[in-house]
């Protein structure tokens, strides 16, 4: 409490140390809503400091292999030699969680890439141009919001054969609504300002505009989307997998872990319990940082 | 000199509406004319909604007419786009904003923005940009300090400056004032009207000024027109029209603002 008001005092015309109310509240106020947002900031690394030093424990050492059986440890329960316990195979459960983060990872990244990029480019042209460019990019929006998920899995699937490439195309086109509306409704706020009138009088491109001047506005609110976007992707791939819809048998991510678990759940919930735990820190962690970005955006626009 | 007797714009009967039915039109500009003579500097007058900043719009190109015809030093342009304005004119037409906050990319400095049109125009190389950037600058009454600034750390009248600058820098022919002034405070105001007085001489550019504040435009102008409900009531010098009003909304005008003596 001290530490702060010290900040406030100044001497008058008299020479009298006095303290500045109004400043304190001032400072107070958005002082808290700092402390939210870091503390936010911070649980949300803490969570996943976790999976990363798991990946960088299995880029050293793996106590066992990934697809080595031993029939004679089947459902062991977690001990000191098996952390996580052992599945229906015998495998190691510990080593398949971090030997799974990576692909998990990675399919994560590839839906967010193209949810990303593709809603950008919607997203950013209808709303810096308005009119019937917005018509069609609403409609193409309103569209891929109508397939469920699942759906266009199945489509995938049945159409390509089961892959991670199409698990990555599948959801990364499900992904393109949420992001077009971020950007779009940024673009629509921006658009309408006198700067852009005046780039325009002084002959600037429209890629000039879009790019230079209204997406590094939109730059916090689109990573605020893209921590939460990759949050998503993390349950919408363990979702398609569980399903077995995902990704095949011969690769390992934790939704086809929580996939394979269900079959022994009451025998070995432990072999349910690794992935389901890694899937919530890994969402979780995202999730915070997403809401810590949005905070500090929204601050930025009170000021 | 052909130059001075030359008409910089001409605008004839011209009509616009924001209206997006054609059934059920509103027109905003009603069979409007009005010549603006090169070197001048038009004082544009009327209440609120009158259709000031609707004319701005048109002549810049941001809208267009629905009927009419608009003359740029003698060629039509109310069907160019922006785009084809800038091919055709080498010297063409620039505009102020009432907002200066808004004007302003809030995250890129003063400098990059003033450089900018430069950069787009291509005509100079990168060092020479810069060194032009900064004389205009200079030019507008702000120090090389502001160089590197960001909006946010300049007052409105700053800002209104270098505003100004970003518009004269690409040496227009026309500039359009839209309420430069009306949203600073009274001293800060005469700074900006002063400081357009002096540029007008050393940029030589004709100036439309928009404006409700008739004070502003008799301090400023040469001549004034004055607009009620969409179109030009009376038009003439400032001296004559301010001490001699012919129309009758003119005279109320006048006399409400205190005038009339």
């Amino acid at each position: 409490m001290m530490k702060f008001k010290r900040k406030f005092k100044h001497k008058d015309k008299n020479n009298q140390i006095s303290f500045i109310p109004d400043a304190q509240r001032a400072y107070y106020r958005t002082s808290s809503i700092n402390k939210v947002a870091k503390l936010q900031f911070r649980i949300g690394f803490m969570l996943l400091l976790i999976p990363l030093i798991l990946f960088l424990i299995n880029l050293l050492y793996r106590p066992y292999d990934t697809t080595s059986m031993n029939m004679s440890e089947r459902f062991t329960a977690p001990n000191f030699s098996h952390w996580f316990g052992t599945d229906n195979y015998g495998r190691d459960i510990f080593t398949r969680v971090m030997s799974g983060l990576p692909l998990t990872i990675f399919i994560s990244i590839g839906i967010n890439l193209i949810g990303c990029l593709s809603g950008l480019l919607i997203g950013a042209l209808s709303g810096y141009y308005g009119g019937v460019v917005d018509y069609w990019g609403n409609r193409i929006g309103d569209a891929l919001l109508s397939i469920p998920a699942i759906l266009m899995g199945m489509l995938f699937v049945a159409t390509f054969g089961e892959g991670i490439w199409q698990v990555i195309v599948a959801l990364g086109i499900m992904f393109i609504p949420s992001y077009m509306r971020v950007i779009r409704s940024g673009f629509l706020e921006y658009s309408q300002r006198n700067f852009v009138k005046r780039l325009q009088l002084i002959g600037a491109s429209s890629g000039r505009i879009i790019w230079r001047h209204l997406f590094p506005q939109i730059r916090t609110r689109l990573m605020s989307a893209i921590a939460l976007g990759f949050a998503n992707a993390i349950l919408a791939e363990s979702s398609l997998s569980f399903l077995g819809l995902g990704v095949p048998m011969s690769q390992i991510t934790w939704g086809r872990m929580l996939k394979d678990a269900q079959g022994f759940l009451f025998q070995a919930p432990w072999s349910a319990i690794a992935p389901g735990l890694m899937i919530v820190i890994l969402v979780l962690g995202s999730f915070f940082i997403s809401n810590g970005l949005k905070q500090f955006s929204q601050q930025r626009n009170m000021t | 000199m052909t130059g001075e007797l030359q008409n910089i714009l001409e605008i004839n009967n011209i009509y616009a509406s924001y209206s997006t039915s054609l059934r059920k039109l509103e027109f905003v500009l009603e069979d409007l004319s009005l010549v603006m003579k090169s070197g001048e500097c038009l004082g544009m007058i009327g209440e609120s909604g009158s259709g000031k900043t609707t004319l701005a719009n048109l002549i810049t190109g941001f809208i267009k007419p629905i009927s009419g015809k608009i003359h740029f030093r003698g060629q039509e342009i109310q069907n160019l786009s922006l785009r084809q304005r800038i091919k055709q004119f080498n010297r063409g037409i620039q505009m102020v904003f009432q907002d200066p906050y808004d004007s302003f990319n809030p995250k890129m400095t003063i400098g990059k923005q003033l450089m900018e049109p430069l950069e787009i125009r291509k005509f100079l190389s990168n060092s020479e940009i810069e060194a032009k950037a900064r004389y205009t600058l200079e030019q507008v009454g702000l120090s090389a300090d502001y160089f590197s600034r960001y909006p946010h750390q300049l007052s409105g009248g700053q800002l209104q400056r270098v505003a100004l600058g970003c518009a004269l820098i690409v040496e227009p022919c026309l500039l359009i004032a839209d309420e430069p002034v009306s949203s600073l405070d009274v001293s800060v105001q005469a700074q900006v009207l002063d400081l357009i007085i002096d540029l007008r001489k050393k940029f030589d550019f004709s100036c439309l000024f928009i404006s409700h504040d008739l004070a502003v435009v008799y301090h400023l102008c040469d001549t004034v027109a004055v607009l009620n409900q969409g179109s030009i009531v009376e038009q003439g010098n400032v001296e004559e029209v301010f001490q001699n009003p012919q129309n009758v909304y003119t005279r109320q005008l006048i006399s409400d603002s205190g005038y009339g003596d």
